[in-house]
């Protein structure tokens, strides 16, 4: 059907002034961190200043490289514990029947559900009695949580679109279930994994409350570094919004590589 | 050749080598510290006061927290942001998509653009609002006085905070309410519509008696699953306002996070924590029953 020329011209008018809004805080965070100070805090604004590297200089000096390198080290495990418990037990939920089958998958689904401030003393006390406090493994542990009952209900959802047929006639021709598991079914799945893996990374990059009460310096991650620039006497905003993009850039780009599962993973699969 | 009775045998064994790790990690992770929450919540503990013990005082920590104003006020507070975000975020997030509902050119990249909010760290969006609502080198006071109107303190007034808060959460999760709805509308079948305009319905009444209601159960899910992060929201309101000036922006989280973390008041602060749990868990299980009513 086409439209008469003046509706798709507000249309288009409107997207674009929403696109501005929605992107512009970003453009604002980026632009400022390129700024020299003088630039930063000029009155009226400017939108780019002369750019510098200075920000980053001054970043990369500090602390920051030390905990960009805990968010990896932490993401990474986690992201494969994660999917190594979770991926089989998805499996069994997809294709194996036993007695409450949905009781056990809806008790995966709460203990995602529960606000993290519910559970943080426990968890706090718990880590402090095992001598945790301050170290990767702590956060490791708590980001497992989280991120093994979403692993396990994507890819439930994508093991149910392999058909069963393909993996019984394996066990038929003599695959024991895990070969079958290993061999037929795995490789199948392997873009929703892939997906699933890289939308983990984004939650435990992205963490910040358990990040902030569990770690006090040499273990904080990159958000705990970010807010550290909140000072005493005011916030350093130049090295604020170069941490910030620094922070926000690896996000964006596995975002954008996963878009087509987007909304499959942020509603757990409800909707696809 | 496998006789039928062991390959039902080999397959219970797969079944507890493939689900069993994972149930064991997550009850361990979980339910434990769930359980100590609720026997802490029941005890009088203060962390930075070891010497004072651990002991027995019933429901004394939940008495003092049902009779204190500032519980109530956290919850006016968690309230207000979590239906005033999602009800707006999801006719912004309606609206958009339904813009966007048919293809154009470049159409992928505007929609990466648009999700742009929503992914970056919360905290770097908490930030990055927090600068541009600074009172002296703000953006935001800027525009406002350019066109014409005074300077606020945004983030320091009791009055404004909470919509400002409320405005960068709208900013973030638009965009994930855009982004189901557009899945929804990418889903519906062509042949309602199709058979609508040849009765000649208008584009509203396409809207309002097709569109809306096959969408609903999307719609539904979205509003969801916002109501149970919004509940959660701690990072942006943390970096913001720490719950201030006062107590206008201190939600249940923060409220929770701020005994226990600040006051050190342990006990309270498990105590508070379960509350909330039972009060999102309560809302959560109505609206299910709401989408499932709506399904049969």
């Amino acid at each position: 059907m086409s439209r008469s020329f003046p509706i798709q011209l507000i249309r288009f008018a409107v997207i674009g002034i929403a696109l501005v809004i929605f992107v512009f805080p970003i453009f604002w965070m980026v632009s400022t961190s390129f700024k020299t100070e003088k630039d930063a805090f000029r009155y009226p604004p400017v939108l780019i200043g002369t750019p510098t590297l200075h920000n980053y200089r001054s970043i990369l000096s500090s602390d920051f490289p030390l905990y960009i390198f805990n968010s990896v080290v932490i993401c990474s495990v986690t992201v494969s514990i994660s999917i190594i418990l979770g991926a089989p037990a998805a499996y069994a939920l997809s294709r194996f029947d036993f007695r409450n089958k949905d009781s056990i998958a809806y008790w995966i689904l709460t203990t995602r559900m529960a606000p993290p401030v519910a559970v943080a003393l426990p968890m706090f006390l718990i880590m402090k009695f095992l001598h945790l406090l301050d170290t990767r493994l702590s956060l490791v542990i708590i980001y497992t949580t989280f991120n093994l009952s979403f692993v396990i209900w994507l890819m439930r959802g994508f093991f149910e679109e392999v058909p069963r047929e393909l993996d019984e006639a394996a066990m038929i021709d003599g695959c024991n279930p895990l070969r079958a598991f290993m061999r037929v079914v795995l490789p199948l799945v392997a873009p929703g994994l892939a997906a699933v893996a890289i939308f983990c990374f984004i939650f435990s990059w992205n963490e910040f409350f358990y990040a902030l009460i569990m770690t006090h310096t040499k273990t904080r991650t990159v958000p705990v570094g970010v807010q550290g620039f909140i000072g005493m006497y005011g916030i350093r905003w130049g090295e604020m919004t170069a941490a910030a993009s620094l922070a926000s850039a690896p996000i964006l780009a596995f975002a954008i590589a996963t878009q087509k599962h987007l909304v499959r993973g942020l509603t757990l699969g409800a909707i696809k | 050749m496998l006789s039928s009775s062991s390959f039902l045998a080999t397959k219970r064994k797969a079944l507890l080598f493939f689900l069993l790790p994972a149930v064991i990690v997550l009850i361990l992770i979980t339910l434990f510290p769930f359980i100590y929450a609720i026997v802490i919540s029941f005890t009088g503990m203060e962390i930075a006061r070891p010497q004072k013990g651990v002991h027995f005082v019933g429901f004394k920590n939940y008495i003092t927290i049902f009779t204190s104003v500032r519980f109530w006020n956290s919850m006016k507070v968690t309230f207000i942001l979590v239906f005033t975000a999602a009800i707006v975020e999801l006719i912004l997030g309606f609206w958009l998509a339904y813009l966007l509902r048919n293809a154009f050119r470049g159409r992928k990249i505007v929609v990466s653009l648009f999700i742009t909010p929503m992914v970056i760290p919360p905290i770097v969006a908490g930030l990055t609002w927090r600068f541009m609502y600074d009172d002296a080198i703000g953006l935001i006071n800027y525009l406002v006085s350019s066109i014409g109107f005074s300077r606020q303190p945004w983030l320091g007034s009791p009055v404004l905070a909470l919509p400002a808060i409320i405005i960068t959460d709208i900013w973030q999760w638009t965009p994930f309410l855009m982004l189901i709805v557009l899945a929804g509308f990418h889903a519906l079948p062509e042949e309602p519509f199709e058979a609508a305009r040849v009765d000649g319905a208008s584009n509203w009444q396409i809207l309002r008696f097709i569109t809306i209601p096959m969408l609903k159960n999307v719609i539904l899910v979205g509003f969801l699953i916002r109501i149970i992060e919004l509940f959660r929201t701690f990072d942006t309101i943390f970096v913001m306002t720490e719950g201030g000036p006062g107590t206008a922006t201190e939600t249940m989280s923060i409220r929770s996070y701020l005994l226990g973390f600040r006051f050190f008041a342990t006990s309270r602060a498990s105590a508070f924590s379960l509350i909330m749990l039972f009060i999102v868990v309560f809302i959560c299980s109505r609206f299910i029953k709401a989408i499932q009513r709506e399904e049969t």
